[in-house]
Parts: C-alpha cells; structure tokens; sequence
C-alpha cells in the first residue's frame, strides 16, 4: 500500500496545516479578538480611572444614544466618509483610465498619484496643517486666484472639508491602482469592439467599462469605508476635533474618552456600537457584491 | 474617411487626457515639492510672499537641531526598530498562516479564515481601551515590548499571503514531498522563494503601516525614549514656539525611508498588488 494515500499520511497533513496556523491563531485569540470580547464586557460597566469595573447594565448604552455630540459624531464620520470615498472613487477612476492608455508620461503620473499615500499619514496631515495655515501654500494659492483667504481649519464649514481634501491626496494613488488592475481584467477585444462600435469615450465609459468595473469599485467602497473611519489620526492632529465639534469624527470621540477623560467604560460601549456599524456595512457589501455575481 | 476623423478625435481625447492628468499631477507634486523647499528654509523664510520656490539661502540647522538638541535621533532609531522588528516578523507569520489556510485541509480552517476576514475589518479604535489594559498590566507600558508585540501578526498580511499562494499549483509542495522534505523545509524552501512578489509588496505594506502609525506608540509611549518618529512629530506642532523649518525637516526625515523603499521596488510593489488582485 502507498503511503501516499494512507489516512496517517492525510492525518499528518491535516495536523502540519493547523500547527502552522498556530502561532497566528495565538496571537489573534490575544491581541485581537480577546481585546474585542473585553471591549464587549467593559461596555456594560462602569470603569474610570478612579474606580475599577463595575457592572451596570446597559446604562452606557443609555447614556452614549442620549448623547447629541455622540450622534454629532457619528453624523461628521458619515459625512467625511461619503465625501471621501466619492471624491476618490471620481480621481482613481480617471487616474487609472489615464494610467492605461499609452500616453507620453504614463510611469511618471502612475508614480506621483502614487508617492503621496507611501507618506506616514501622521507626516501628511502634520504638513498639511501647515499648508492651511495663513501665508501658507493654500493660502498664496487662493490669493492668486483671486479668492483671498480661506481659514480652513479654524472654520466649522471648511474643516471637514480640508481634512477631506487632505486624506484624498494622501490615499487616490492607491486605490487608483486597484482601478487599475481591475481595467486590465476586461478584455481588450470588449473595449475594442466598443470602438469600432463608434461608441463615443463617454459612452464607453458608462456602458462597457463602468459596468464591468463593478467589482472593483465595491471592494473600494469596503476598503475605503473601513480605512477611513480607521484613519482619525489626521484629526487628532490637524484640526482635534473642532473647531467646536465640527470634525469629531468617532475614532476621534472613542480614543479621547478612552485615554483623555479616562472613562474607559463609555469608550468601550462607543467602540462597541462603532464594531456593529462596520460589520453591518461590511455584511451588506458582502451581499452586494455576491449579488452581482462577482 | 471616418477612419481619418476617428482618428483625429482619438488624438484630441488624448492630448486632453495628458492635459488633465498633468494638472492632477501638479496638484499631487505641489505640496510634496513645498514641503522639501519649506525644510530648506527658516522659519521667516517659509512665510514670505510670493513663496520662494528656489530658497535664498539653506537653513541647515533644521536639519541638525532636532537632532542635537531634541530626541529625534532616539525617535527615529526607535521607528525603525519597531517597524524591522513587526515587519520580519508579520511577514515569517502570517506567510506561515496563510499557506496554512491555503493549502492545507483541515477541520476548522474556514472558521479560521473567516476569524481572519472579521478581524482584518476590525478597526483599532474598538480593540485600544483593552489593549492598552493589557500591556499596562503586563508593565510594558514605555518599553519595546509594548510597542512591538502587539503587532506582530496582521490579519491583513494572512489575507494577502492566503490569497497569493492558493493561485500556486499544488504539485510544488508535492514533489518536495516525495524529496523527503519535511513541511517546514518545503514552507522554507519551496513556498516562500515563490512567494516574493507578493511578500515583496507585503514588507513595503507592514513597514509603512508601522514606521507611520502614530496612536498606539502615542499611548505605550510617553517618555521621550521611547517615542516614535510620528509622535515626536506630532509633539514638535504643538510647542508654544513652533519651529515650522524643523518640523518640515523633520517630516522629510520621516518620509525618506519609505520614499526610497518605493522608488527601489516601484514595479514590484505595483506588480504585488495586481497579483492577489481585488478578490474582497
């Protein structure tokens, strides 16, 4: 009898296969998915740096959805993340189209797109506040075109808006190469024949390869979604939260509870409701996606 | 005669594509190309209208100050022993696991990659307040444990590899088999040498992600020997004197390695990522 095809052989695989998996399952159980499951049990206690937890139910809970700055909060991280991801998906799209063509210059545009996002995020948002600045490069840039100064960071109508702008550059080259690969898995026969078609650059955008990009495009709404409501450094340090509460974003809210005010146990409930909003967006686009029959 | 003015338009749609993807470049270089004139200059320099793209003269202690008066060279030592130490080791783990979740047959082995999928989309606001808990119980607060052990692992990086070696054909681990192989050595051997393009991309991937995060070293670390190149950053801003020069040297300081790692390993980098393509 080969042992090729004896059930130790397969016994002995199977085991080999866990053990290697091993290590990271430890780690996971440790770092990741305890700390969830501790973040669950803190939520329903009360626990500050002067008292250790003490059960109360989900008197938390109560208090976070009674809380307008909370519901404020979560309303600035909806906002910031649509406009972003809008503002992204429009740039890559065009980047990666442009990036696909043979035009004179297409390595040297596929790296600046690029070089931004290689910036540490931290880096990025520290220079940007600086570029907002008065008599700064935004500011000489609106001066010359005639618009004056804008205070970005210090106003509640522009600051979403800035902190936007910046997380836009930082992060489009990425996903325009994501764009990217998804235009090199349509056939060149289908773009193509669109031509001979006569179907005009705009119409064979929307019909043929808009269509076809559908994958694509929602793995970058997922992925987007997630990174930018990971992303609050910039917050923390462009603009903390204001001015007044104009870009508390829920990152933002939970980490100054938690290590600011020091009230661990509202903290834990507001990550707790921020882990269902992501697994639900998640499970949703999941469906989506199997839907489309991707 | 269509052909010609087909032809024609074609042209014209490019010359525009070119123009319009030359803006956005502009917009993309304009701040980069500020940032490294603004860490040339002084402080009243940078603020000078119009700006002076070409600086009159260089303001070289932007560069040394930071270094010899403040903590920068302890900063920027400790980025890169947090980000080689996760780096190495992410990429040795979950190489390991993701093989693991892609090759082998096992009870279980969904569940685990499902495990991988929902903590991949965990973001570290929820697992922080614990997180900290622990490493403050476990006394590393302000030491190199703290900053590095939590990370060592990333369900990202098992993803990635998990993805990457199920597009390679089985018949590599068998014929190392029937070599006598043992399974580490065919791991070692076999698997990870053909792996490199997608590890390639992983390691430029984990070692931004870690020579950038800024939160969790904010909160393991509070002495100044242990801080991170981003938060002495971050620290610099909110002097009551802002050395604005210095801050820009010192973000330049920040952003060279990983500038340099992707100008070496652009194509591979850009290759990797097309690899494991967009399979969510």
């Amino acid at each position: 009898m080969s042992t090729h095809t004896s059930p130790a052989y397969i016994r002995r695989l199977r085991v080999t296969g866990f053990i290697f998996f091993l290590p990271a399952l430890i780690y996971l159980i440790i770092f990741l998915l305890g700390p969830i499951v501790t973040a669950l049990i803190f939520s329903f206690t009360k626990y500050t740096i002067l008292s250790p937890p003490e059960f109360v139910g989900l008197r938390n809970y109560a208090r976070i959805f009674s809380m307008p700055s909370f519901w404020h909060s979560l309303r600035v991280t909806f906002i910031y993340v649509f406009l972003r991801i809008t503002v992204i998906l429009i740039l890559a799209l065009f980047m990666g189209l442009v990036i696909n063509q043979s035009i004179p210059f297409r390595g040297f545009f596929q790296s600046v797109y690029f070089i931004p996002y290689v910036f540490p995020l931290a880096v990025t948002a520290v220079i940007w506040r600086l570029l907002y600045r008065p008599f700064g490069l935004i500011d000489q840039l609106t001066t010359w075109l005639g618009i004056g100064y804008i205070s970005w960071l210090s106003s509640d109508q522009t600051a979403l808006i800035a902190i936007t702008i910046t997380t836009v550059w930082s992060a489009t080259g990425y996903y325009s190469i994501i764009i990217l690969t998804g235009l090199q898995t349509i056939p060149k026969e289908v773009l193509e024949a669109a031509v001979i078609d006569g179907a005009g650059t705009f119409r064979k955008f929307f019909s043929v390869i808009l269509p076809l990009l559908k994958p694509t495009i929602f793995y970058i709404v997922i992925v987007g979604t997630i990174n930018s409501i990971r992303g609050f450094p910039p917050f923390l340090i462009m603009t903390g939260g204001g001015p007044g509460e104009a870009t508390r974003v829920i990152g933002l809210m939970i980490y100054e509870y938690g290590f600011t005010m020091l009230k661990m146990g509202i903290a834990s409930s507001m990550s707790v409701v921020l882990l269902a909003i992501i697994l639900a967006f998640t499970l949703i686009q999941r469906r989506l996606y199997r839907y489309e029959g991707a | 005669m269509k052909g010609v003015i087909g032809n024609l338009v074609f042209r014209f749609n490019k010359i525009i594509l070119v123009i319009i993807a030359s803006i956005l470049a502009a917009i993309f270089i304009v701040p980069m190309l500020y940032t490294f004139i603004s860490s040339l200059k002084s402080t009243g320099d940078i603020f000078i209208i119009p700006i002076q793209w070409i600086p009159k003269r260089i303001n070289w202690p932007n560069f040394t100050v930071p270094f010899v008066e403040k903590n920068f060279g302890t900063y920027f030592m400790n980025s890169l022993i947090v980000a080689v130490c996760v780096t190495v080791s992410s990429l040795f783990f979950s190489s390991l696991a993701g093989y693991s979740l892609a090759k082998f047959e096992y009870k279980g082995r969904n569940a685990l990659f499902v495990i991988v999928l929902i903590t991949m989309m965990i973001p570290i606001e929820v697992t922080i307040v614990p997180l900290a808990i622990i490493v403050s119980n476990l006394g590393w607060m302000n030491s190199y444990q703290g900053l590095i052990i939590p990370l060592l692992v990333s369900p990202f990086a098992i993803f990635w590899m998990r993805q990457f070696i199920i597009t390679l054909p089985k018949d590599y681990a068998e014929a190392g088999r029937i070599d006598g192989y043992g399974e580490f050595a065919i791991f070692l051997k076999l698997i990870m040498p053909l792996c490199q393009p997608a590890l390639g991309a992983l390691a430029i991937f984990t070692y931004m992600g870690n020579w950038n995060s800024l939160i969790w070293p904010m909160i393991v670390a509070s002495k100044d020997r242990f801080k991170t190149l981003p938060v002495g950053l971050v620290g610099m801003q909110s002097l009551e004197w802002t050395p604005f020069g210095e801050i820009f040297a010192m973000a330049v300081v920040a952003l060279i390695p990983t500038l340099i790692f992707f100008l070496i390993l652009r194509e591979r980098l850009i290759k990797g990522m097309a690899m494991v393509g967009v399979k969510g």
